[in-house]
């Protein structure tokens, strides 16, 4: 462990003084580049904001751009070199007005669906009756006294 | 070995899938032709049952109890008639009615010419519920 | 032992097409001797399954690395519980595992049912058995688990493996898959009997009734897998939460939102006959999302942490849910004559609408997981941009989407069936909704500002208050009638209605768990270097470092912490987080020192060492209320577990006399 953490120091010293830093106390502009770059360490947040620390990918990662900008390189040059290099799902778009939109519109359709259901299901209003229960259906009144039999048994 | 035990799983295999004899078939089932009915009434007995624990609860209004209560019983008075229509049709023999038809309460009298919506049955009477097909009939009037 | 694993499996694969194809041609042709074939022809399925785990589990217990799957997955080092684990460790096993549990099922419903439902159980047969040969032809030809190495011609036995991931060597990890698995194939039988009983046309709810127990088992291991699953992340993944929305983590909760949909709107078909083609639909949509669930673990389209495996198994996948989805929506269509609602809605302001409402919330926010899930690849397909969607996307989308469904699960069981008028209205809403005014007010003038923690708080209390009336109510007219004590007549209640009492009991414990997430609201965090006598200060705690270690172990290499916690001056104790590297697999993992009490965790994990190598970087996290989570998660599983318990009182009705065949007294078990 001690001797491959060692190498990687030594790669690491290597680079620019400027590259280490940048991956301990980010710059806005490393963060700028590293929000719009997938952490590739499996933890669903971007190279910005990775909240693993001795992340495998985004700690080099951040160092790479910090490199990539004191060179002079662009935002998008910069993001392209690390779509060429880990392929085009490491490209972290803000998420666009598309995301947005469809889960509200489907929260909408499904507001209408229910209107829709309750327009079609929806009984007339019955005619408010209190009072002594009845079924003024005589072909049903008959039942009367079974339903009340029964009901008692329920308790 | 393993060629004999693979031998012995495929045979085995084969014979107990295959190998149905008659005594394995299952004996037919009785079906009731109210099973049906049997379990409306029983979804509709518990919704009464639950209605009533509320009720008791104070959940609900003395008004929304007597609707409800009401409504559950028309229902479950058009699921019995159903089953009696069905029984009469079938008109098996050994079918002893136990239940007592009550006299039917004295009709109101109104205008003649109710026509259910679902059957075309014809009504002198503004039923809620069709007295042939069982549906809700409120709803249109003839 | 390979060959007799190999056939096994080829075996069961012949059996099962038998058995699908001579269940549904006996029921057409009306052969029972063909219909029991089939019948027997789904033990053998399970017979032949379980010969061939049984033989890759005991390759892996025994270390035979002439198999690449045990090479790959396990090594001599590791304890015996993950030698077994590791059955479902990769993907041809876990693809195997997959395959048994569904023979498992498919044996159990075709046995207790095996008197029963003649008319459509040949059907249900028909479609486990469908499932089953998808299953068995990817077992097979696509990720077979007894491929072996071969050097010059012969078969030969590597001296030792990879081991099964470390991240994977972990308790709560081992049973994960499983009890996800138990879930995912689970919905296959309310599915295959829905299928059933609409392809004959059953009359009423049979379906329902025989598979309810059925779902809720499925439910309850859904739920218990997506817990284990939170409970790994945050003791193993190190980064202080649980919950990442991560496309495998998402995989696992959706089948369980729509079966949580599901098992809500089933009500209203069995109280009231209604929604009977919505329910068909989700129980369908909810087996194809475990179907889809699977997928996206095992294909690695979605790019996650979880999905090892980037195999072609994706087209087989792509192609069975296709096809399968297409059969089951021509078959809805096609019946849709058959599934008319019976009766109609008698009020708007009643049960039946706010089962409307909470089956909307709930689709809406499993249509937005899956969307998010899944916009990379649709926006790759539409803009060619490959767009993925943060954590924060899904937590702005799904807090308040989660909020509102709080909010139904107090107010829903306060509406009445058919109607509720105003007075009831009041009745019930007054004073759990007073209280939780007062509560807000209270937390406001304590000075919590934090808007979506103030409303969750809020409707935390509501809930729980109506639960804690209905029980109070309950429980006080038993006891007044049958003169029992409360607690007595508490238990007396949940046990006359245990469906109804044992969901209550899963509100209180999905309450309980926004109570959790509400806490993340709060959470504090600081990260510092520190050498031996450094302090770090995070909330009220104060963190002193007393000795930092190195060493060795067999499997892994480990550097390990030792730091001082004090809280308002008061010593506390020790925590020790450890960052470990694995030696075979070079992957490095943490065992993180958690402080767990059910007002805050105190959480502490070894980031790794500084890059002058001298000192360990801390990370610290303060997460309020987050036991509750997991307090939340037993309370689900134990009321989940309580609706499982057969009802004490059992309806009697008459049951219509038919040439006295039936007995004259049906029970209705609920």
């Amino acid at each position: 462990m001690r001797r491959f953490r060692n190498s990687l120091w030594l790669l690491l010293a290597a680079a620019a003084v400027l590259a280490q830093t940048a991956s301990e106390k980010p710059s806005l502009d490393v963060r700028r580049v590293g929000a719009r770059l997938m952490c590739q360490c499996g933890c669903k947040d971007s190279v910005a904001t990775c909240s693993m620390l001795e992340c495998g990918f985004s700690k080099p990662a951040k160092e790479r751009i910090a490199r990539m900008q004191a060179v002079g390189m662009s935002d998008d040059q910069i993001v392209q070199a690390f779509i060429r290099d880990y392929g085009q799902g490491i490209y972290l778009a803000p998420p666009n007005a598309f995301g947005w939109i469809v889960p509200y519109a489907g929260v909408g359709l499904g507001l209408v669906v229910i209107w829709l259901f309750i327009r079609k299901y929806r009984k007339p209003a019955p005619v408010a009756e209190i009072g002594a229960m009845e079924i003024d259906d005589p072909n049903l009144a008959k039942y009367k006294d079974q339903i009340e039999k029964d009901l008692a048994k329920l308790e | 070995m393993i060629i004999v035990i693979a031998c012995i799983l495929v045979i085995a295999a084969i014979a107990f899938v295959l190998g149905v004899r008659a005594k394995d078939l299952p004996a037919p089932e009785p079906v009731s032709p109210f099973e049906r009915l049997d379990e409306r009434k029983a979804a509709i007995y518990e919704n009464l049952r639950d209605l009533q624990f509320e009720y008791r609860l104070g959940k609900l209004s003395d008004q929304d109890y007597q609707n409800t209560k009401k409504d559950l019983q028309k229902e479950l008075a058009g699921v019995l008639a159903e089953a009696d229509r069905m029984k009469a049709q079938i008109g098996e023999n050994g079918f002893v009615p136990q239940l007592e038809p009550a006299p039917p309460k004295p009709a109101e009298p109104k205008e003649s010419g109710f026509v259910c919506p679902s059957c075309g049955a014809r009504f002198d009477k503004d039923l809620k519920f069709c007295g042939e097909c069982g549906k809700p009939m409120k709803a249109v009037q003839a | 032992m390979e060959n007799l694993g190999s056939l096994a499996l080829l075996l069961a694969f012949c059996v099962a097409i038998y058995a699908a194809l001579a269940s549904v041609a006996g029921r057409i042709k009306r052969k029972p001797f063909l219909v029991v074939s089939g019948r027997r022809g789904v033990y053998a399925v399970w017979a032949l399954i379980t010969v061939a785990s049984g033989v890759l589990v005991h390759a892996l217990m025994a270390g035979d690395f002439r198999f690449a799957y045990v090479w790959e997955h396990s090594n001599r080092s590791m304890p015996m519980l993950y030698k077994f684990a590791a059955w479902w460790g990769g993907q041809e096993g876990s693809l195997l595992l997959w395959s048994w549990l569904l023979a498992t099922y498919s044996m159990v419903a075709a046995f207790t049912n095996r008197r029963r439902r003649r008319d459509f159980m040949p059907y249900v047969t028909g479609v486990l058995m469908t499932v089953q040969v998808f299953f068995l032809l990817l077992n097979n030809f696509v990720a077979n688990a007894f491929k072996v190495f071969a050097l010059d011609g012969r078969i030969t036995a590597l001296p030792d493996g990879n081991g099964l991931s470390p991240l994977l060597q972990y308790p709560a990890m081992a049973i994960h898959p499983p009890m996800l698995y138990l879930g995912y194939v689970g919905f296959s039988v309310p599915f295959a009997f829905a299928v059933g009983s609409l392809i004959t046309r059953q009359p009423g709810d049979g379906w329902i009734h025989t598979t309810r127990r059925w779902t809720l088992v499925a439910w309850l291991f859904q739920s218990a897998g997506i817990m284990l699953g939170m409970a790994w992340a945050y003791h193993v993944l190190g980064w202080g939460g649980y919950w990442g929305w991560d496309p495998v983590e998402n995989a696992s909760l959706l089948p369980w939102i729509s079966g949580t949909a599901f098992l809500h709107s089933v009500m209203m078909q069995e109280k009231k006959g209604m929604m009977k083609v919505w329910n068909i639909v989700l129980v369908s949509a909810t087996f194809f999302l475990c179907i889809l669930g699977t997928f996206l673990t095992r294909s690695g389209v979605v790019q996650s942490v979880h999905a090892f495996a980037r195999s072609e198994i994706g087209k087989y996948f792509v192609g069975f849910l296709a096809l399968g989805i297409a059969a089951t929506v021509y078959l809805i269509l096609e019946r849709l004559d058959y599934l008319k609602s019976e009766s109609q809605l008698e009020s708007v302001v009643s049960r039946e609408s706010s089962f409307l409402f909470n089956n909307l919330i709930l689709l809406a926010s499993c249509f937005a997981v899956l969307w998010g899930t899944l916009f990379p690849v649709i926006s790759a397909a539409v803009s060619g941009d490959q767009i993925s969607l943060d954590a924060d996307w899904y937590n702005r989308l799904m807090v308040p989407i989660g909020l509102f469904l709080l909010f139904l699960t107090g107010v829903g069981p306060l509406f009445s069936w058919r109607r509720t008028s105003v007075d009831s209205l009041r009745r019930n809403f007054q004073w759990p909704g007073i209280a939780a005014v007062v509560l807000v007010g209270a937390l406001i003038a304590a000075g919590v500002r934090h808007f979506y923690a103030l409303i969750s708080f809020g409707f935390c209390l509501f809930v729980a208050l109506t639960v804690l009336v209905e029980f109070y109510k309950g429980s006080r007219s038993i006891a007044a009638r049958n003169g029992m004590n409360l607690a007595r007549a508490a238990v007396e209640l949940t046990h006359r209605n245990t469906r109804r009492y044992g969901g209550y009991l899963v509100h209180v414990g999905i309450v309980l768990m926004f109570i959790g997430f509400t806490g993340q609201a709060f959470k504090l965090s600081e990260v510092k270097e520190l050498d031996n006598g450094d302090s770090l200060k995070i909330g009220r705690y104060d963190l002193r470092m007393v000795k930092l270690e190195h060493g060795e172990e067999e499997n892994y290499l480990w550097d390990r912490a030792t730091l001082d916690v004090f809280k308002n001056g008061s010593e506390l104790g020790l925590l020790r987080p450890e960052k470990r590297l694995y030696k075979a697999s070079r992957q490095s993992t943490s065992e993180v020192g958690i402080r767990q009490r059910l007002d805050e965790d105190l959480y502490l994990n070894f980031g790794g060492m500084s890059d002058d190598n001298q000192r360990a970087v801390i990370q610290a996290f303060v997460n309020p209320l987050v036991s509750w989570v997991w307090v939340g998660g037993l309370v689900l599983i134990g009321g989940t577990l309580i609706c499982l318990v057969p009802s004490k009182i059992r309806m009697q009705y008459a049951r219509t006399q038919v040439l006295r065949v039936t007995s004259s007294y049906a029970t209705v078990q609920k």
